[in-house]
Order: structure tokens, then sequence, then C-alpha cells
């Protein structure tokens, strides 16, 4: 009885061992598809992840290219492989979560810099505008390579302003040494309006997002703020002072006033903005070439020196061709 | 005398643990069968929702136009370079009826088609019962019209394609995808 009581008592138990292993096993399948679910997911993430980090990176960094893995990111990693031109840029980035990985690739292009209008070598916009133009100041409308020579392109007026008022405040301030040297468009003394709309706000912002220096209050008699085969574009953060043989390329916005002594050089399109006063004075013999546009609540501009604003459309096409911008087209995403 | 009760006795015993060993075996088999079912019914729904999922994702890939071509709670169209070949391809995801899906006893499960380029060689049954797709604009509001379209809710509906005490249990998967080329 014992012996037999014993088997019974054996089968039994071999049958629910037998059946706790089956739906263990089971429990375990249905818990591994979940988690399954659950990496591919996470892998997924972490790669489009990867994706927005480097476009962000790129963004700051605009010659960024080639390999980088093993970037760390929420407990998995993602490698990133950079490659092609501007123009079709190809971004892979591969998610690795505990063993389970997934690819993204994108192309995407690099958008061009925006160029405000330009509509003469000097722009002055202003509610309330104060003008002083002594010493052997000379403002030139009419197009003008980097190097002196005549340019293609037709004349523009020398300063352009907004109102017939402004302008006609504009001509009878100039001294008649000065007026001569405010040539462009119809001859000197070369003022016009223009009838401009740019939202300057909103341009200076793109400005400076894009920025590939940044600089500070403070004055500069040394160093190189893009060159011509290598413009860049500079943001200026409060009142600043070039002076020396200070000089720069690309597109210049001062957001404060501006003082040019000495032999500053900038080729491209210098912006000083604000939202209320602005002063720029203008010593030495610095000179720009491209367009000058000074917009604020109130403008101030004062000359004694012998600089010179010259409008020239190669220095702004350089500018237009060489710049880059922050922002990014995403021409496919691969997922 | 008391031979033939010992006998009668032990036989009455046998035959109850007998009997409960057959019970405990059924019960067994039945639980197994069960949760097998089960597991197959989850894998079966992450496997269709694996599918739609790395397609839908894959919406407008490489193609310039309008890439969504039919939007309709049941039929879904898009143009996309699927399978990254460089060619563009016309995907197609619709449903059949029930009759289709004639190799599983589940009477009500269909058969999910994929149509890339008009091919509409068609796969398993998978127990998929129903599916629905909705669509949202920018602000996550149903819309129909195509040109707003920005994500793509599925849902989906999925039974045992076995029969499991009589009936056919089923699960629910709902996934709402963003294609990043609209």
């Amino acid at each position: 009885m014992g012996k037999a009581v014993l088997i019974l008592a054996l089968g039994i138990s071999a049958i629910i061992g037998v059946l706790i292993i089956n739906l263990n096993a089971n429990a375990t399948s249905g818990v591994e598809t979940t988690v399954d679910m659950f990496k591919s997911t996470k892998a997924r993430l972490i790669a489009n992840s990867g994706i927005e980090v480097y476009l962000e990176k790129l963004r700051r960094n605009k010659t960024l290219s080639g390999k980088f893995p093993g970037n760390s990111l929420f407990e998995g990693s993602f490698d990133i492989a950079i490659s092609g031109p501007d123009s079709q840029m190809v971004i892979q980035s591969q998610g690795n979560y505990y063993g389970t990985r997934h690819k993204s690739i994108v192309t995407a292009r690099r958008a061009g810099v925006i160029i405000p209008p330009v509509n003469s070598a000097l722009y002055l916009s202003a509610q309330n505008l104060k003008v002083k133009l002594q010493g052997n100041i000379e403002i030139d409308g009419n197009d003008t390579n980097m190097n002196g020579t005549p340019g293609p392109n037709p004349s523009l007026p020398g300063i352009a302003v907004d109102t017939p008022g402004d302008s006609a405040y504009v001509v009878k301030e100039l001294k008649p040494k000065v007026s001569k040297d405010i040539k462009g468009y119809g001859g000197p003394p070369s003022v016009h309006t223009v009838n401009d709309s740019t939202d300057w706000h909103a341009l200076s912002e793109h400005y400076i997002f894009a920025a590939d220096l940044s600089l500070t209050t403070g004055t500069y008699s040394t160093g190189t703020f893009g060159t011509v085969s290598q413009p860049k574009i500079t943001y200026v953060t409060g009142n600043v002072h070039f002076s020396g043989n200070a000089s720069g390329s690309g597109i210049m916005v001062v957001n404060g006033n501006l003082t040019m002594s000495g032999n500053f050089r900038f080729n491209g399109i210098l912006i000083v903005y604000g939202n209320s006063t602005i002063d720029v004075k203008v010593v030495g013999n610095g000179g720009i070439y491209g367009a000058t546009i000074l917009v604020g609540q109130s403008v101030d501009i004062q000359s004694t020196g012998n600089a010179s604003f010259f409008y020239s459309s190669q220095a702004i096409k350089n500018a237009q061709t060489n710049l880059k911008s922050s922002r990014f087209e995403i021409l496919s995403w691969w997922e | 005398m008391s031979t033939i009760f010992d006998i009668i006795g032990s036989t009455l015993i046998a035959g109850v643990f007998l009997l409960l060993m057959i019970n405990l075996s059924t019960y067994s088999t039945q639980s197994k069968a069960a949760s097998d079912s089960e597991l197959i019914l989850i894998n079966n729904a992450k496997t269709l929702a694996d599918i739609l999922n790395s397609d839908l994702r894959k919406v407008g890939f490489k193609y310039t136009g309008t890439s969504i071509l039919t939007a309709e709670p049941k039929k879904f169209s898009f143009f996309s370079d699927i399978d990254n070949n460089g060619s563009t391809d016309a995907v197609t995801y619709t449903l059949s009826d029930s009759l289709k899906a004639d190799g599983t006893p589940n009477p009500r499960d269909k058969i999910l088609y994929r149509i890339v380029n008009g091919d509409t060689s068609k796969g398993p049954s998978l127990g998929l019962v129903d599916l629905k797709f909705s669509y949202l604009n920018q602000l996550g509001q149903t819309t129909n019209t195509i040109s707003e379209i920005t994500y793509i809710k599925t849902e989906l509906w999925v039974e045992t394609t076995e029969t499991v005490d009589g009936t056919y249990p089923f699960t629910y998967w709902e996934m709402t995808i963003n294609p990043r080329n609209l």
C-alpha cells in the first residue's frame, strides 16, 4: 500500500512539475516578446536621438564629418557616421540597446544664408535720425569690387533712408566737401528714399542663430573675423570698438554701438541693429566693402576720419556663396 | 471476508487516485494549450504591429509629391522607397474578408494584405479579425484631408486562430505613428 501511494505521489508530482515548467516557459516567452518590443523601440529612439544630437552639433561645427562611435544615451549607445556635402549630407545613426540595434539614415541639406535686401552703400533706418559726417568720408553706391575696381552691377544710392523727410534732413546736414563724396545712383549727393519692409529683428535672430563667432563688448585692435575665402557670421553683443588692423569678412551683426577707427576693414554686410539708440562713430581709415545697414529707434552716425563705405556686389555674393547657415532641411528620414 | 473488503477498498482508492491523475493530466494539457495559444496570440499581434510599424514610419521616404494615395479606415495606400533601393514603391495595406483565411478554425480571422507595386500575394492570417486606420493632423485632431495627415493611428484586433475552451481569446493593439517624411 505504501509503495503504491509513493508511486502515485511521484506521478502527480511529475505531472504538476511538467505543467509548471511549461507554464513558466510560456510566461518567460511572453515576457521576452514584450521586452523585445521595448528594446527595439528604445534602440530606435536612441538612433533617432543620436541624429538629433549630431544635427545640433553640425549647427555649431559647420565642418563636422566622419565617424563618431560609442556615444552613450539612455542606458544604450549610438554610433554616428556623417558624410557627403552640405547639399546632400548623409547622417547614419545606429542605436544599440542591450543587444538590440536599430539604424536610422537621414539625408539633410544645410539651408543657405539669407542675404538681406541691399539697396544702398549705407542704409539708415530710424525714427530719430542724427547724421554728422565730417572729414574725408566716402560713401559710394557705385558697385565696387573688393580690390577697388568697378563692379558689374548697376549703381545704388550712396545713402538710403525710409522717408523723404529723412532724405531732406541728411542732404541738409551734409557739408559741401562731404556732399560730393556721397556717390552713386543719381549722382552726388546720392541720398534717396527706399521702400524697405525687412523684419530686421527676425533677420538678426537668424544670423545670431547661425553665428560662427560671438564677440562681447570691448575693443578689438587685432583679429580676423572671417576672410574672403572663409567668411564668417559674426555676432557682437554689446558696444564694440574695432581699431588697429582688425578685419573681417562675411556678415557681422552688432547689437549695440559701433566705433570704427584705425584701418578696420570689412568685406560683406555689416548690420548694426538695436531696439533703442544706436551710436556709430567712424574715425580713422576704415573701409566697408559690401553694404552697411544701421537700424534702430534712434540712429546717430558721426564720422571724422577717412572711412569708406562702398557698395560691393562682389563682397555680398562672396558672403552668400561661402557662408553656411545653421538650419537644415531634412530631405529623407529612414527609420 | 475481510480480504474481500480489503480488495474492494484498495480498488476504490486506486480508482480515485487514477481518476485524479487523469483529471490532472487533462487539466495540465488544457492549461498548456491555453498558455500556448495566448503566447501565439501575443507573438502574432507583435508580428503584425512590427510589420505596420516598420512600413508606416517610411511613408513618403524619398518621395517628393503627395505621398499618401488613400486614407480610409480599412485601407491605406502610400508612396515610399520602402526597400531603400532608389525606386519609388506604391504600398497598400488592406484587410481581406474572413473567407480568405480559410486555413484556420477561427471563422472571423482575416488576412492583412500588404500590396507592394500591385503584388497581391497573401500571407498567413495571424488571427487578425479587424483593423482600423485613423488619421490625425498636427494638432492631434482627426482629419480626412490627405495633405493635413501628420499621424497615422492603427488599431488591431487579434484573436487566436485555434479555439481555447470553445472561445477565441483576443488582444488589442494600438499605435500612433508620425512618419517623418510627411
